[in-house]
């Protein structure tokens, strides 16, 4: 499943894949495998990517269920 | 006398790669740093290579039982099968974006490449014009030269069509 609270939450602080990539210190292919929901991030690294958009993990990582 | 010089190459093989290792890292560690889902992606690699090399062995083996020749000297069956199973971590790696680590210098690296597969395509050239890489209908251990040149080759290709992938996915993005 796609990650488009991520992907709104990146690009509204104007940042590009590659930028918050460097910034949580993974590469920018595993950024956009996050978004496009191709790999399930670590705790940490959930963590890590909450600290630089400024967002809680409910915000960006929880799954409401319909 | 054989044995020792193959050992000593290979003793100065590793020495080159390890320092060309050190020299093109941009933190001059021997390590490449790999993210989280890089490593995952390269242990799966590990085990489809480990499945891979495991299938060619029972393949010889079963030749072997069976009596069927494969016209070809140990050395060369054995590092096949390396290099076939080499080529599956390696392609699954770079076709993940799990290849290179966030502090290897990729150029430098494709450049090493190339040279190492020229210089292989090179020994293996020279030996198909000296007529002896093939003796009494059996594949000598001078092939060995190709088959790394060939897997630099392969990488090469595999990292051009992942670098044509990355670039359309970034204007994509």
């Amino acid at each position: 499943m796609k990650n488009l609270k991520l992907k709104a939450a990146r690009a509204g602080l104007d940042l590009s894949q590659a930028d918050l990539a460097q910034k949580v210190g993974v590469s920018r292919q595993t950024i956009n495998s996050i978004e496009k929901g191709d790999y399930n991030p670590t705790i940490n690294l959930c963590i890590s990517i909450c600290k630089v958009l400024g967002k809680t993990l409910d915000e960006l990582f929880w799954i409401e269920e319909e | 006398m054989v044995f020792a010089c193959t050992f000593i190459g290979v003793l100065v093989g590793l020495l080159i790669a390890v320092v060309i290792v050190k020299a093109y890292n941009t933190d001059n560690k021997f390590k490449s740093d790999y993210d989280e889902r890089q490593e995952a992606i390269r242990g799966r690699g590990y085990k489809y290579a480990s499945y891979t090399a495991w299938a060619l062995l029972g393949l010889v083996a079963c030749l072997s039982i069976g009596e069927v020749d494969i016209h070809m000297d140990n050395a060369v069956l054995a590092f096949a099968i390396l290099a076939i199973s080499l080529l599956v971590q390696t392609i699954h790696a770079v076709m993940n974006d799990a290849y290179f680590g966030s502090n290897n210098d990729r150029r430098k690296y494709i450049v090493f490449f190339i040279v190492i597969a020229v210089i292989n395509l090179a020994g293996f050239a020279v030996r198909c014009t000296k007529g002896d890489l093939i003796v009494d209908g059996t594949v000598t251990w001078g092939a060995i030269n190709g088959i790394c040149g060939l897997i630099f080759v392969i990488l090469g290709i595999a990292l051009g069509i992942k670098n044509v992938i990355s670039k359309r996915e970034e204007e994509e993005e």
